[in-house]
């Protein structure tokens, strides 16, 4: 399962991950951070079943953590699977089906959002938003 | 044995004709020979759905009363030209609504009238005796213009070229998101089912010939502006009833940081009236070849990288270099196909009746290019001569130049003559304020943005903006400074243009 994480300048200098993996022992993989100097994002991927464990330890450390089940809002009324998002993914997201629709599977995301951009017609949205 | 065009509407009276899609053509003929495809088959459909930014609809709005007489129309802030008599108007799917700039544009304003919805339409115009009226204002919706008519002035590419980007930073184009470093490549068209590549010479496709629009009946016009059948760019103007459409074959598109543009679905029938019409609708997607272009160069000839088939780029991987390139549609193959078929289905019933044209489309017209009347000077005409630096020197010398030959920025060079980094008067500045920097080493700048002297300045310009500097030395191939080029020489020269 994959979890955003989003902290504030003020935590940002302390080593949250480090901690958090020494702390849980769990092995956490880095799917995307950005940082800028008002606030921090990181996605990881965490497996499923401790979760739970892991967002807990983070929240304890002033983070805001969520857990990205719909990291992304597909519209399908507004999609005409035309697959201009497919070649931008950096995780293969989207992909043609046989007959030139469109299959998404989001499990992957990290939330890059390049797609969202990408769609002509506005049929991806952040969950966020 | 040819048929002729009344046979085939006789069949689509009586309910026997025999129609299918085009993508199905290359199998039937393959199987059959083209001789007897020609037998069987009556109608081959074509189609294609992408984005089609000339595109626009020629709307009457009716008198008010009192009259005017407008001059200027905005519906929902999009303006339409208004300069034909006094309530005739074209808004064209690219023009921006004035407050909402990207987000909105001429295309959202014809999908909103198709799907029924009311558009805000204000209008001013000088007082006439005929026409005393200034301004007007009034919801609107589809049902309350005289006619509304989509008129496209070029539309159904016959094919087009591939997108990608040579360089560092992501491109933001009318074919989509361009990522560095060849990072993906974007196409358009919907390849076998192409209406004029199924008609390459033009024999059924012509003035009047009866298309399918947006859902709607429409005709083709003539040829498209740009069309250029002897590279197999042809393109053609349509026009069609826009009351008569339908948004699930007309959508607006925003492209991201570029503007908005309309996808337009388009299906031409073909007669099959004889064995060499049969043979022609025949081609595939691996018949179908176009150009990849390097968007990262931004002149009106880009860089041609590779020659490739649409089988090729709807597999979803090109070969570029040595190095596999994901590819994406801009238009949609599945909608295209989605079009043939309703075409097809409609004549099938007999609500479609086929119409050979009144006059041919030109087969051998080219395009040239836009007559400027001075061409855009180039970076070398331009440039000054640039005092160069070495990185040994200490920031006091620095500063010492600066102030004495009065320039902003100084290219540091290397032993052999490179340029390696660049010093501003802020940076000398900053470091005499703290005290810090014997040499050049520690404060320049090592990554420089460039310009090359074969560019066009406005590439310079936008270049500067978009780093939002001040000066780029200009470099030969060998990273030699050649001279510089500043912001404020720049504007200067822009500004007299
Ligand atoms: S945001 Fe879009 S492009 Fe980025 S990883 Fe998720 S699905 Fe892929
Ligand atoms: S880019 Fe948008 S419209 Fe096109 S297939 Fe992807 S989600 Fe659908």
């Amino acid at each position: 399962m994959k979890i955003i994480l989003k902290f504030s300048q003020k935590i940002m200098q302390d080593p949250l991950l480090a901690d958090v993996v020494l702390e849980t022992g769990v092995r956490i993989n880095i799917d995307r951070a950005f940082v800028d100097p008002s606030i921090g994002e990181i996605v990881i991927d965490v497996p499923d079943e401790r979760v739970e464990e892991v967002a807990a330890a983070f929240r304890r450390r002033g983070t805001e953590v969520r857990e990205m089940d719909t990291p992304i809002v597909f519209d399908e009324a507004e999609c005409v699977q035309c697959g201009a998002c497919v070649s931008v993914c950096p995780v293969e997201v989207f992909e043609y089906k046989n007959d030139r629709t469109i299959s998404i599977n989001l499990k992957r995301c990290v939330l890059c959002k390049t797609c969202i951009a990408m769609c002509p017609h506005g049929a991806l949205k952040a969950a966020e938003e | 044995m040819p048929k002729s065009l009344e046979e085939i509407n006789e069949r689509i009276r009586d309910g026997s004709v025999y129609v299918v899609t085009a993508d199905e053509m290359p199998a039937i003929v393959g199987e059959l020979g083209s001789e007897d495809a020609a037998r069987e088959v009556d109608v081959v459909t074509t189609g294609t759905f992408g984005a089609m930014c000339s595109s626009g609809v020629w709307m009457n709005f009716g008198h008010s009363d009192p009259p005017i007489k407008m001059s200027q129309v905005w519906l929902n802030d999009v303006e339409a030209y208004a300069g034909v008599a006094a309530v005739d108007a074209f808004i064209g799917a690219t023009q921006l609504s004035e407050t909402r700039g990207l987000e909105y544009g001429g295309a959202h304003v014809i999908e909103d009238l198709v799907a029924r919805k009311e558009v805000h339409m204000r209008a001013v115009g000088y007082a006439t005796d005929c026409y005393p009226r200034r301004s007007v204002e009034a919801p609107i919706s589809i049902v309350d213009l005289n006619e509304a008519t989509m008129l496209n002035p070029r539309n159904a590419y016959q094919r087009y070229n591939v997108a990608t980007n040579s360089t560092d930073r992501v491109l933001y184009t009318y074919m989509g998101t361009l990522l560095p470093r060849f990072g993906n490549a974007t196409f358009s068209g919907s390849g076998t089912l192409s209406p004029i590549y199924n008609d390459p010479d033009y024999e059924t496709i012509g003035v009047g010939t009866r298309i399918f629009l947006c859902g709607a009946q429409g005709y083709v016009v003539g040829n498209g502006t740009q069309h250029d059948p002897a590279n197999s760019f042809g393109t053609l103007m349509v026009c069609g009833d826009l009351k008569a459409m339908s948004t699930d074959y007309l959508r607006a598109a925003i492209l991201h940081k570029y503007g908005t543009s309309l996808y337009v679905g388009i299906g031409i029938p073909i007669p099959v009236l004889n064995e060499g019409i049969a043979r022609k609708t025949a081609i595939s997607d691996a018949d179908i070849k176009t150009t990849i272009l390097d968007y990262g160069v931004g002149r009106r000839s880009r860089p041609e990288l590779k020659t490739v088939s649409y089988e090729e780029l709807k597999s979803g991987m090109i070969d570029l270099n040595g190095k596999e390139v994901r590819t994406s549609s801009m238009s949609s193959f599945f909608k295209a196909k989605e079009i043939a078929t309703e075409l097809a289905a409609r004549i099938q019933k007999g609500a479609f009746e086929l119409a050979l044209p009144t006059a041919r489309l030109p087969r051998q017209a080219t395009q040239k290019p836009m007559k400027q009347l001075s061409a855009v000077p180039l970076v070398r005409e331009v440039m000054l001569p640039s005092i160069t630096v070495r990185e040994a020197i200490s920031v006091q010398e620095a500063a010492k130049i600066i102030v004495g030959r009065q320039v902003n920025h100084l290219p540091v060079i290397s032993a052999s003559n490179k340029l390696i980094g660049i010093v501003t008067a802020y940076d000398i500045s900053k470091a005499v304020a703290l005290n810090k920097g014997d040499s050049l080493k520690g404060i320049m700048t090592r990554r420089v943005v460039t310009a090359t002297p074969d560019e066009p300045i406005d590439l310079a310009a936008r270049r500067l903006e978009r780093h939002n500097i001040s000066a780029l030395p200009v470099i030969d191939h060998t990273n030699t400074v050649i001279g510089i080029i500043t912001s404020e020489d720049l504007s200067k020269l822009l500004a007299c243009r």
